[in-house]
């Protein structure tokens, strides 16, 4: 059994991490993720609790799918508590396939950093497990190295889906702005050739 | 909201899915914030996520693609074996709060 943890700060109110973090995939940074099922969705006392099966997709070589029995698509369960009350989002994630012999146990928080509300601090634990005859540390620590790099690009596609939220936004209040402006300039039009004949002021 | 949708494992439940994640989408949205009165919500898709959600329990009991009974995990993991993450966690740094 070998465990890896990291922490990271997003330079973003916890409101908004935690938008993006609930509607993470699709993201360019982690297109492994093909397909999503929410297979329960309730509140309770005031939190959201989730249920997802996540099927992603590798290209593995077929001689470690018969040495393993692994094929490229991949299972796996995630269980998300979301309080808003508290400004706590937890995810835990493990594996469906490959159990007999490996098990991965992801927890990921975020929660406001203590000293800036502003920003939000993920906090990431991981615990794997390869029962293997032979080479179980190796293949853990193999795992974990290339698990930390995902990492990595799991934050930054965070960071993607905030950016694109941000945008969705700022698209409807530009729209708004711009209609806002252009209804202000006909009214002021209006009024203007209704009391003075000349558009000129 | 947005353009972005994730996909229904089983593409004949992407139709019921889209439905429900556009409607859930929306009601997050509104939970999410500050002042909302989260102690009194209920979801309001929760009939279009019963549709959904048989179209998906229906394809995950026929065609199995993963070996592990979703009971058992939801029994042992979100109860005994995630406080043992927490001892863990715990054990190796301390709580923040």
């Amino acid at each position: 059994m070998r465990i890896w943890s990291s922490e990271h700060t997003f330079d973003h109110e916890w409101e908004t991490v935690a938008m993006a973090a609930f509607k993470k995939y699709p993201n360019p940074l982690n297109r492994a993720v093909t397909g999503i099922d929410v297979v329960k969705q309730t509140l309770e006392a005031g939190k959201i609790l989730t249920e997802r099966i996540i099927q992603s997709h590798f290209s593995i070589p077929s001689w470690a799918t018969k040495l393993t029995g692994f094929s490229g698509t991949q299972y796996s369960h995630e269980y998300t508590v979301i309080d808003p009350t508290k400004k706590h989002f937890q995810l835990t994630t493990r594996n469906l396939n490959g159990s007999s012999f490996l098990r991965v146990d992801e927890k990921l928080t975020y929660t406001p950093h203590i000293e800036d509300p502003n920003k939000t601090v993920l906090k990431q634990d991981v615990i794997v497990t390869i029962t293997l005859p032979a080479f179980a540390d190796y293949c853990e620590k193999t795992f974990l190295s290339i698990y930390s790099q995902n990492a990595s690009k799991g934050r930054q596609g965070v960071e993607w889906v905030i950016d694109n939220l941000k945008k969705e936004y700022d698209a409807i209040s530009t729209k708004v702005t711009s209609e806002v402006h252009e209804m202000s300039e006909k009214v002021r039009s209006w009024s203007a050739t209704s009391s003075n004949p000349k558009p000129e002021r | 909201m947005s353009g972005r949708h994730m996909s229904s494992i089983f593409p004949e439940c992407d139709q019921l899915k889209q439905i429900y994640d556009k409607c859930f989408t929306e009601f997050f949205q509104k939970f999410i914030t500050p002042n909302y009165r989260h102690q009194y919500a209920v979801n309001p898709c929760e009939r279009l996520h019963d549709v959904y959600k048989r179209c998906v329990e229906e394809r995950l009991a026929t065609q199995q693609p993963f070996e592990i009974d979703l009971d058992e995990i939801r029994k042992e993991y979100l109860n005994s074996d995630e406080d043992k993450l927490k001892e863990r966690q715990n054990g190796t740094e301390p709580e923040q709060k």
